[in-house]
């Protein structure tokens, strides 16, 4: 197993960026979320359990308001 | 009385002063459940992530308020008979995560206001007024600006 520089929290490095964690903050949301419009492992980003809950919360309502979207096909944008 | 916050969306066809109309309904249903509005915002005609009853463009509003938790359930029901309204979503918010109004509503409220807190000097209201139309103008153009990204959009489609 190959391992890699040991990921830190970005809510743990910079506490001012956790009221950005809300669906009216959707072009920060969508940092955490791919091409395809599927949310990013936390193990992936690096977030903390913590926030990561937070994270999925918000976008989840984020989609119900059009503002993310549920699924994106980059073939057809 | 909680907090709540409700954003939704209306139909891109609704222009100036039938939106407004529509805006000013929602406002009064609000006030007739015996709600207080707190904040509103209007962001705007945006691009919605996905097609909502075959449009892709809607205006979305925001807007805060409390209210009896009972009678949330009402106002439910007025977005969901509205065929104008593409969608909504409300949700119950912290009293810290209340918006500083910036225009519009304090006009509506002034009483209020007054009721709550008379001891505004008259130089101190000039100044708020003054900083209510620079904030005015810099919103019309940031729209402006989106409305030529949109455009270039649907050129780009086209």
């Amino acid at each position: 197993m190959i391992l890699g520089k040991t990921k830190i929290c970005p809510f743990k490095e910079d506490s001012a960026l956790i009221s950005k964690i809300n669906y009216k903050e959707y072009k920060f949301l969508r940092k955490f979320i791919t091409e395809q419009g599927k949310i990013i492992p936390a193990h992936v980003t690096g977030v903390s359990a913590k926030y990561q809950r937070l994270i999925t919360k918000e976008i989840k309502k984020a989609r119900i308001v059009a503002l993310l979207p549920f699924v994106n096909d980059p073939r057809y944008n | 009385m909680n907090f709540y916050e409700t954003m939704y969306i209306i139909h891109p066809a609704l222009q100036a002063g039938r939106l407004e109309d529509m805006i000013d309904n929602v406002h009064k249903k609000i006030d007739s459940l015996e709600g207080k509005r707190l904040y509103y915002d209007n962001w705007g005609k945006k691009k919605l992530s996905y097609a909502i009853d075959k449009q892709k463009y809607g205006t979305y509003v925001l807007m805060q308020f409390t209210m009896d938790g009972v009678n949330v359930q009402e106002l439910s029901n007025e977005f969901e008979h509205n065929a104008n309204i593409l969608r909504y979503l409300t949700n119950r918010i912290d009293e810290t995560e209340i918006l500083e109004q910036k225009e519009d509503i304090k006009k509506d409220h002034t009483s209020l206001a007054e009721d709550k807190a008379p001891i505004t000097t008259e130089s101190s209201q000039k100044t708020n007024e003054k900083v209510e139309e620079e904030s005015n103008s810099s919103k019309e153009e940031k729209n402006d600006s989106k409305e030529e990204e949109n455009k270039s959009e649907k050129t780009e489609e086209e």
